[in-house]
C-alpha cells in the first residue's frame, strides 16, 4: 500500500517533490497506510498541480482532456448514412393519407423484416418500439418547396439513415417506390417525377466528428477557464485570511 | 473543527514536531486522521504563509516550529471560536 501511495505523490510539482518528497517519504514508513491515503495523496498532488500552474497551462491542459474524451465518444458512435430521393408531383394528392399509410406500423415493418433492417436491437427489443425508432429518427419525408402559379406543384425529399449504405438507398428505393403507388391509387395525378433517385452516399451523414471534438475541446476550455477562477479566488480569499 | 491548517497549527503550539508526530498529536487532541496527503497540503501552505518554518532535521524527518505570526493567527482562531462556543453553550442552556 505505501508503494501505491508514494506513486501517487510522484504526481506532485517537481519543485514540491524536491522540497518535500525526502520528508514525505520518512513519514510514510511511520504511518500505517490505508487505501484512501492513496487517493488523499493523489489529491493533494493534483491540487498542488493546478495552483502550481499558470492560466494558460490550466486552460490548454482541460481543453485537450476534454478533445481527448470527446474524441474517444465521437468513435465509439456508429457512423450512418443517409440515403435520399427527390419527387415532384402536380395534380390532387392525399399528401397526409400517403405519409400516415407509408409510416404505419405494417408497413415500415415489413420493411423491417423484408430488409433485415436492425437485425441485433430486433433480438431483445419488441418491434413496436423497433418501428417507433425507424418512424422518428431513420425516415423522413420532407416538403422541398411550393412555387406558387403551378396547380399544387409540390416538391419533397423522402430520406433513410441507416449505417450501411446500400441497405440505405434499398431501403429509400423501396419507401419511393411505396409512396408512389399509394398516391397513384388514392390521388389523381397529372405528373409524377422522380428528380433525384435514391442517392448512394459515399459519405456518413453523422456523427460529425469534428464537430463533437470541437464541443468536447470548448467545454474543457470552459472547465479550465472556471477551475482557474475557483483556484484564483480561493488563493485571494487564503490570503485575505492570512492578513 | 477539522481545518488542517488550525489543527497543525495547534499541534505545533506546544513543541517542534515532524509530520509523524503531527499526524499522532492530531489523532489524539481532535481525534482526526489527516491523510498524507492532507497533513502535506498544509504544511506547504502554512509554511509559504509564513506560519511554520523547517528546523534543522537530524535524519530525513524534518520538524517544524510555529512562528510568533502562526501563533498569532492560531490565537485570533481560537478566540474566534471560543465566542462561538460561548454563544452556543448559552443559547443552549436558555433553549
Amino acid at each position: 500500500m505505501k508503494r501505491w501511495v508514494r506513486r501517487a505523490s510522484y504526481f506532485y510539482p517537481a519543485s514540491w517533490r524536491k522540497r518535500y518528497a525526502a520528508e514525505f517519504d520518512a513519514m510514510l514508513d511511520q504511518v500505517d497506510v490505508e487505501w484512501k491515503d492513496v487517493f488523499n495523496t493523489l489529491r493533494g498532488a493534483l491540487t498542488m498541480q493546478f495552483t502550481s500552474w499558470n492560466f494558460k497551462t490550466i486552460l490548454l491542459t482541460f481543453g485537450l482532456i476534454g478533445a481527448a474524451i470527446a474524441a474517444a465518444v465521437a468513435l465509439r458512435i456508429p457512423t450512418e448514412y443517409r440515403s435520399m430521393s427527390v419527387l415532384r408531383l402536380s395534380g390532387d394528392a392525399d399528401l397526409s393519407r400517403t405519409t400516415t399509410e407509408i409510416l404505419s406500423r405494417t408497413s415500415l415493418e415489413k420493411t423491417i423484416t423484408g430488409s433485415d433492417l436492425y437485425p441485433v436491437r430486433r433480438k431483445d427489443t419488441p418491434m413496436e418500439n423497433i418501428v417507433a425508432h425507424m418512424r422518428m429518427h431513420d425516415v423522413a419525408i420532407k416538403m422541398l418547396r411550393l412555387p406558387a402559379g403551378e396547380k399544387n406543384p409540390v416538391a419533397f425529399s423522402i430520406s433513410f439513415t441507416y449505417p450501411d449504405r446500400k441497405l440505405a438507398q434499398a431501403v429509400t428505393r423501396e419507401l419511393v417506390t411505396k409512396f408512389t403507388e399509394v398516391l397513384l391509387r388514392t390521388g389523381s395525378l397529372t405528373s409524377l417525377e422522380v428528380l433525384d433517385p435514391p442517392s448512394r452516399p459515399a459519405q456518413p451523414s453523422s456523427p460529425n466528428r469534428y464537430g463533437v471534438v470541437f464541443l468536447g475541446l470548448f467545454l474543457g476550455l470552459l472547465t479550465g477557464l472556471t477551475v482557474s477562477y475557483a483556484l484564483r479566488w480561493r488563493i485571494v480569499v487564503v490570503r485575505r485570511s492570512a492578513h | 473543527m477539522t481545518d488542517p491548517t488550525l489543527l497543525v497549527l495547534a499541534s505545533l503550539a506546544d513543541g517542534d514536531k515532524h509530520g509523524y508526530a503531527m499526524m499522532e498529536d492530531i489523532r489524539r487532541f481532535a481525534g482526526v486522521r489527516l491523510g498524507p496527503g492532507t497533513l502535506y497540503g498544509a504544511i506547504t501552505r502554512l509554511e509559504e504563509r509564513g506560519w511554520i518554518r523547517p528546523v534543522a532535521a537530524e535524519d530525513r524527518r524534518r520538524p517544524y516550529a510555529i512562528t510568533a505570526l502562526g501563533r498569532r493567527y492560531l490565537e485570533e482562531q481560537v478566540s474566534s471560536l471560543d465566542a462561538v462556543v460561548k454563544a452556543a453553550r448559552r443559547r443552549l442552556k436558555h433553549a
